[in-house]
Formats: C-alpha cells, sequence, structure tokens
C-alpha cells in the first residue's frame, strides 16, 4: 500500500538555499513529471512561424506526444510524422527512409510549404546519421522548400543544448539579410510577446521604432521581412542563443535584456536599448518609485500571505524572490532545477542575506507521495501553484510578457488579482502550452 | 509510404500502454529514457494522473551513459526510490536508445531485485510499438512474476462461476464507470468478479485471478496474461464486452467455459441484411459494440483491427489496418462507420459515421464525450 510521505522526505525535496549548489542544487535522479503543463514544447514553438510545416521522424511512442500537441491546437494540418520500426533501425537505412519519409508526406500533402522543420530524434544521433545527406537530397528533391534543421533529441540535453534552444537557433535559418530599415526592431526568442507594460515596447513605440514580435507575423513573407531590422533583442535566456546566432549570419546588432527584477539590472539594460538605439538616456527615478508603491501597496493586500515562485513563470524567480523579500513579502518556496547564469549574484546574496529560503525542486520521485496540503499561498507559476495546491496563482509561462518596471507593476496587478479571484487550478494546468489554442477537455475527476 | 501520417495521429504507444496497465497496482514503473516518455503519457494518455498516485517515473538516460552503456545510475536510482516507497513490485520498460544499444534488461532487473529485496521485471516495449503491445506484456509479465507457478489448491468451491476480467485500462475503457459498469452486469449475470486487471483493483486482488473459472478478456491488451493463466492453471478465457444483445452469448460462453472464444464474432453475419456496419479501432471493444449495434439494427458488421496483436481476436473476412494507408484503405468502401471521430477525415466523404470516441487515438480532444461503454447500445 503506498503511503504518503512524512515531512522526513521534505529534506530530499527541498534544500536550503545556503545548502545548495550553484547551478544545479538537486542531483538527477529517477525523475517525476507534475501533471503540469503550460509551457510551450517544440511544437507550439515551431507553429509561430506562419505556413510552416513539422515533420517528425520517430518512434510511435515518442511522436505521440508531439502529433497530440498539435492536434490539441487544432493545428494538426500543419503536423505530420514519419513513424520508424525496429527494421528501419536495424536493417534499412535511417537516412534513406528519412528522406523517403518526408518526401511521401510533402505529396501526399500536395502542396509545397514553404518551409518544412525536420525533427530529427535521439536514434539519428545515436546511429550517426548523415544529416547532410539526408537534406541536401531533401533540397534537391525540393528546391522551392526551405528545410530547417531541428531536433527532438532529449538524450543530448543534459550534455548540451535542449531541443528547444536548437529549435530557436534554426527556425530563424530562413530569414535572409534585407535591406536595413532603421525604424524596424525585431524583439525574438520568447514565446510569449512582451505586453503593453514592458518598458523596451513603450520607449521603442514612443521613439517612433516598430518593434515586431513572432506573434505579430501572420505570414510567411512577414517572418522573412525581419530581415529588414536595425536591432534584434532577446529577453529569454532559452532564446538568447538563437537570437545571437541569427544577429551574426545577418550582421545586425544584437541585445540581450535580461529579465530582471533588479532596479539596477532594469536600468543598465534600459540604457543599453537606448544607446544601441540612439535615445537620450534619462533617470528612472520615477519608475523606481511607482514599483515601490505598488509593491507597497500589494504589501498591504496581502499582508503575510506565503508567496511562492517557480522557473516556469519566471525566467528569473531568484530575482523576483529578492525583490518581493526586500519589501518585506513572505516568500515562502521557490521551485526550480537549475539556476541560470543570469541569477547568479542574487543567489549570492540570497543565500547571505536568506540562507533558509527553500529552494524545492519540482521533478525528485519523493514528490509524487509528498502531501499537497490545500494552502492559501499565492502562487507564482503553475507548478508552484500545484505543488502548493492553491487556486490562488499568476498564471504565466516564459515570463507572462512583463518586463522591468512596467512588468513589474503589471505583476502587482496580476498578484492582486490572484489573490482575490480563484482559479480551477486542475482544469488550467493540465492544458498544454499557455497561450495557444487548447481544443480538449480534462479529465473527468477521480 | 505506410508510415506516414498526415491525418491521423499514431495511437498511445507501447511505453504509455505498459504504465497504464500497471497504474492501479502498487508498483513502481521505470521508464528507462532520457525524457518525454513521461510527459508524454501523463499528459495524452493517462486520464488518472491528477487525482490519482502511481509510481511512475523516467530515469533521464544521458547520451553519455548510452554510448558506454552504463546502467549503474539507473540501477542505484531504481533502487534507492524503491526503497523510498517500498512498493509491491518494480516494472522497467524499454525506449528507443536502450534498445538499440542492447541494454541487459534482464540482468538489470536481477541486479535491482537483489539489492531491493522487490521483485522486479522487465517489460519489453521500445516505443516502436502501439499500446495494446505494451500494456499486453505489462499485463503478462506482473501475471508471470508475481502470481504463483501453481494454481493454489486450497481454491474454495464456489456457487458462482468466478471470472477474472483481464485488459481492462482507460485507454479503452475510458470512463470512470466503465469497469464497474462490466463487473456488476457480471454479478447481474450471476458471475462473482474475482479480479478485474487493472482497474479499480488493488494490486493482491488482482493476484487473485488465480482463482477464476474463466478469464474474459474486454480488451486485446488481455490476450497475453489470458493465455498465461490458460497455460499455467487451465482457465480457459473467452473475449468480448456483455454489452447490449451480445451479453447473454457472453454469459453462455464463460458458463460453458468456453476457450479462446470471440463471442462477438458469431454476430458479423447473422442478419440476412446486407447492410453492413464497418467498425473501427481496437478489437475486442469495437467488435462487441458492432456485434450489439448489429443485433440491434439487423445488419452484418465487419471489424477493422486498428491496434496491433489482434489477428487471434477477429475473422480471416476482417482487416488488420496499422497505420494511416492501411486505414483509409479499409474504410474505402465503407458505407456506415463506427469509430473514433478522427476517422472521418479518412473516411469516403458519403459515409455514415457513428462517433465512439477512443482516448488511445483522439486522447483528449474529445474526453467530454467519452461515456461509460457499456450503456453506448
Amino acid at each position: 500500500m503506498l503511503k504518503k510521505l512524512d515531512h522526513k522526505s521534505q529534506k530530499a525535496i527541498s534544500l536550503k538555499i545556503s545548502d545548495s549548489l550553484f547551478p544545479k542544487p538537486f542531483e538527477s535522479v529517477l525523475e517525476y513529471n507534475p501533471p503540469v503543463h503550460g509551457t510551450w514544447n517544440i511544437v507550439h514553438i515551431g507553429m509561430q512561424v506562419p505556413e510552416a510545416h513539422q515533420i517528425y521522424v520517430c518512434a510511435e511512442n515518442c511522436m505521440r506526444g508531439v502529433v497530440m500537441t498539435a492536434d490539441e491546437m487544432g493545428m494538426g494540418d500543419r503536423f505530420s510524422c514519419v513513424t520508424l520500426s525496429e527494421y528501419d533501425m536495424l536493417l534499412k537505412s535511417l537516412d534513406d527512409k528519412t528522406v523517403e519519409g518526408i518526401c511521401d508526406v510533402i505529396e501526399k500533402l500536395g502542396r509545397h510549404p514553404p518551409m518544412v522543420m525536420v525533427f530529427l530524434v535521439c536514434v539519428h544521433i545515436y546511429l550517426g546519421s548523415d544529416e547532410d545527406y539526408i537534406y541536401r537530397k531533401l533540397g534537391e528533391r525540393y528546391p522551392d522548400i526551405f528545410f530547417a534543421r531541428c531536433y527532438m533529441d532529449p538524450i543530448s540535453q543534459r550534455t548540451g543544448p535542449t531541443p528547444e534552444q536548437k529549435l530557436r537557433e534554426s527556425m530563424f535559418d530562413p530569414i535572409k539579410k534585407l535591406p536595413e530599415n532603421k525604424r524596424d526592431i525585431n524583439i525574438l526568442g520568447c514565446d510569449i510577446p512582451l505586453g503593453d507594460s514592458a518598458d523596451v515596447l513603450r520607449i521603442l513605440r514612443e521613439n517612433g521604432f516598430v518593434p515586431r514580435q513572432l506573434g505579430d507575423l501572420s505570414s510567411f513573407d512577414d517572418f522573412l521581412s525581419m530581415g529588414s531590422a536595425s536591432l534584434n533583442i532577446c529577453h529569454y535566456p532559452t532564446g538568447d542563443s538563437g537570437v545571437k546566432k541569427l544577429s551574426k549570419r545577418l550582421d545586425i546588432p544584437y541585445l540581450y535584456l535580461s529579465p530582471s527584477f533588479s532596479y539596477d539590472e532594469i536600468s543598465d539594460s534600459l540604457d543599453k536599448l537606448k544607446n544601441a538605439v540612439g535615445i537620450k538616456l534619462s533617470g528612472y527615478e520615477n519608475e523606481k518609485n511607482e514599483c515601490d508603491e505598488c509593491l507597497s501597496l500589494l504589501k498591504d493586500i496581502l499582508g503575510d500571505t506565503p508567496v511562492s515562485i517557480d522557473y516556469t513563470a519566471v525566467p528569473r524567480p531568484l530575482s523576483l524572490a529578492r525583490l518581493l523579500i526586500e519589501h518585506s513579502f513572505n516568500v515562502k518556496n521557490i521551485y526550480l532545477e537549475f539556476i541560470n547564469d543570469d541569477e547568479e549574484k542574487d543567489f549570492i546574496f540570497l543565500k547571505k542575506n536568506c540562507p533558509s529560503l527553500p529552494l524545492c525542486s519540482t521533478v525528485r520521485p519523493e514528490l509524487r507521495m509528498a502531501e499537497r496540503p490545500k494552502s492559501d499561498v499565492l502562487a507564482i507559476g503553475q507548478k508552484a501553484a500545484y505543488y502548493e495546491n492553491t487556486s490562488r496563482f499568476v498564471n504565466i509561462v516564459e515570463g507572462g510578457g512583463l518586463w522591468g518596471f512596467g512588468g513589474i507593476k503589471e505583476l502587482c496587478r496580476l498578484m492582486g488579482e490572484a489573490f482575490r479571484e480563484e482559479k480551477d487550478t486542475r482544469d488550467i494546468v493540465m492544458r498544454k502550452g499557455l497561450g495557444c489554442p487548447s481544443v480538449c477537455a480534462m479529465p473527468e475527476r477521480r | 509510404m505506410k508510415e506516414s501520417y498526415i491525418k491521423l495521429p499514431v495511437l498511445t504507444g507501447d511505453v504509455s500502454g505498459a504504465a497504464s496497465a500497471l497504474y492501479e497496482l502498487g508498483g513502481m514503473f521505470v521508464i528507462h529514457d532520457p525524457s518525454g516518455c513521461n510527459s508524454t503519457y501523463n499528459t495524452h494518455d493517462e486520464v488518472r494522473w491528477y487525482d490519482m498516485e502511481s509510481l511512475i517515473f523516467i530515469s533521464g538516460l544521458t547520451d553519455v551513459e548510452a554510448i558506454n552503456g552504463d546502467d549503474s545510475r539507473l540501477i542505484k536510482d531504481t533502487v534507492e526510490a524503491a526503497s523510498y516507497y517500498k512498493p509491491n513490485f518494480i516494472a522497467l520498460a524499454n525506449s528507443p536508445i536502450p534498445y538499440l544499444n542492447g541494454t541487459d534488461f534482464s540482468a538489470v532487473c536481477r541486479a535491482v531485485e537483489k539489492k531491493a529485496g522487490i521483485p522486479t521485471f522487465y517489460v519489453e516495449t521500445n516505443a516502436m510499438h502501439d499500446y495494446i503491445r505494451g500494456a499486453g506484456l505489462a499485463f503478462y509479465r506482473f501475471c508471470e512474476k508475481l502470481m504463483t507457478s501453481k494454481r493454489p489448491e486450497n481454491v474454495s468451491p464456489s456457487d458462482n462461476i468466478r471470472v477474472a476480467v483481464l485488459g481492462a485500462t482507460p485507454l479503452d475503457l475510458t470512463s470512470k464507470d466503465s469497469a464497474e459498469s462490466i463487473k456488476n452486469i457480471l454479478r447481474e449475470g450471476g458471475f462473482e468478479v474475482v479480479s478485474c486487471l487493472a482497474l479499480d483493483e488493488t494490486f493482491e486482488v488482482a493476484l487473485s485471478a488465480v482463482n477464476a473459472d474463466v478469464s474474459l478478456v474486454v480488451s486485446s491488451a488481455g490476450l497475453r496474461a489470458a493465455k498465461l493463466l490458460n497455460e499455467r492453471y487451465d482457465i480457459p478465457y473467452v473475449a468480448g464486452l456483455p454489452v447490449g444483445k451480445l451479453k447473454e452469448s457472453l454469459f453462455e460462453a464463460l458458463r460453458e467455459k468456453s476457450c479462446a472464444k470471440n463471442v462477438y464474432l458469431d454476430f458479423e453475419n447473422m442478419s440476412d441484411n446486407k447492410k453492413t456496419l464497418t467498425v473501427i479501432g481496437e478489437p475486442v471493444v469495437m467488435g462487441s459494440l458492432g456485434a450489439a449495434y448489429a443485433a440491434e439494427n439487423d445488419c452484418r458488421f465487419r471489424i477493422v483491427a486498428a491496434t496491433e496483436d489482434g489477428r487471434e481476436l477477429i475473422n480471416e473476412s476482417d482487416v488488420s489496418a496499422l497505420n494511416e494507408e492501411a486505414v483509409i484503405s479499409a474504410l474505402s468502401d465503407a458505407s456506415l462507420i463506427m469509430g473514433d471521430p478522427m476517422y472521418r477525415s479518412v473516411s469516403p466523404s458519403g459515409a455514415k459515421f457513428i462517433e465512439v470516441p477512443h482516448f488511445a487515438l483522439s486522447g483528449r480532444l474529445y474526453l467530454d464525450r467519452i461515456k461509460d461503454i457499456m450503456r453506448l447500445i
């Protein structure tokens, strides 16, 4: 008979920050996967390129997750697949099978998409597929289609870039350098577009620039027109390498603006942005004061309500935790598996000033049976909401489009709203790709 | 090329099928895979994940471990997790990379069992087959490893015929009421249900299938286990769901303790009416629904078996269609079809369609339309 674990097991699933190592606090062991799926996967990410078609070549069980992602988005018509058998892997040429399968898909589609994202998988890497051969053959057969080199190879993700990081590089490969339009600025690398509250957008728009994000595009030609930008910006750590590579290839200046919650870091980032586009620098005292005021008002509303944060909500959970702690909020838990380089200073600060602050795993096997008593914790993020078993949470992923001083104020508003209005956590967190269409139902309760 | 899919999704895979089969039995299921299989399974192929705990984990295999053939962390981590949870058993499942590098799962199981002191067995999945293969193997290996090698001698006699229900998973019987409906209908028919492998069932009760007089295979996922019970304990098996007018024929077969009897097939050509229903999906479930519909509507029916390992569960005149091209071909001349709504996109445009959503195909897309299958006809 399975039993709920008691508090003694807490040690394995959470650590005081003072006892934690940077950048990986938790040892890799067997992994539990909680029923929380609001983050975007490679299917969601790839669908942002208008008119592009995705083709996966892999085993059936692995295929199931991606094909159902596309179907649950209502975009099954932009997804196809080729299944692999033992025969293909052991007795046939996997490379030839891959080429034949993709060609067969394109013939059956009856049309030529402008871009096909070909996803090779773990077995291609493991069996040493000749990727150049595969793409050469495809290119010879269909010279009017751009074949992007994409991967679904989680086997490599602990020792190299993740499939998402690789996709965020290759998805921009069709874009060619175009005559520069000084007003065009691309904001790329994050699936959740910056909202109107983000300082970056506001400043650019106020100064006559045209910031473009993937969500603004409605056609493949629009997508290609991003080659005319005078500046590329990324504000999401996982997208950094891809946008950097695009910028280098097209010789477009690049700026990474970390999604920090530190007033100093935000100020520095805004100064960098203004210098890059030729806007006069100014101080940010008004903005800081407004943030302080919002935080103070929020504190009055929340009182000592515990606040927990997870890494899927904001890419800089430690930075957010630091901001909240410095404004006297009761930060209870931070859920993360890995600490980004961006956060090293925040990690050191919190380790010194809040040594007992808990860092909590989201995948340790002990979590499966850990007690999750119903709580009134205000969670920021779906995983925090699930593990804290709370219906009060800020439902965002990948930063939620929040950035800078405007982002902090908007987050305060969202936190106040979350505190007042309960959500159906179960229904929300099980849906994939927050922000994407979701044409599916949730299981009946048991 | 038959392996390309444009309109239909692939079915739930074998790894997910195995996890689903063993879900409620109090064991620990470890998928030896880098990542992704667990998320895929619990999102799209498991309705119980949020509300009902089960110890299903992934090993997080890395490229370095795969290349070096290093199984030590798999063994260590499995033993460590087992020491926390003390599960009833441990099952290990394979995936493409360990399959390709020839991981010796038998040896890994021996090592785990020795260190953890918990019965451990291997389910021979490799992610390249469908859920029937995986669930079927999981049920088989569970019975093989954990049931007694001989039928207990002290099985007390019973007035009622004792039935072990085999092959029940939410992949075919998705509604939370379906398993209980099957049991209730059997009880109303005068049978004693000794176990239901493995829905609404505990580990201990599941093992008492050895006390059955006859097995009832409610999905092709139960066929391998049924054959094992037959070989080991002389327990005959009958296949079918006690639904609609099929019920009495099924009961008769159970009372007669028929063996390897697919009761629903008797209804295929029972009618003189040439009107033919084509049912597509898992053959036992859809065959039973087809039989019940045919009896109710005075027509014939034929089965298009869309899942693996179903050849013994269909007639020679029926068809096995294991990929999109084969499904399109099999449905090309059908005028009346019963199956998952996703099959509409590959059905002839003039065909009348009776929707019976199949969770193992359409996943969550039509989950709110899935009813107790025992009440459909």
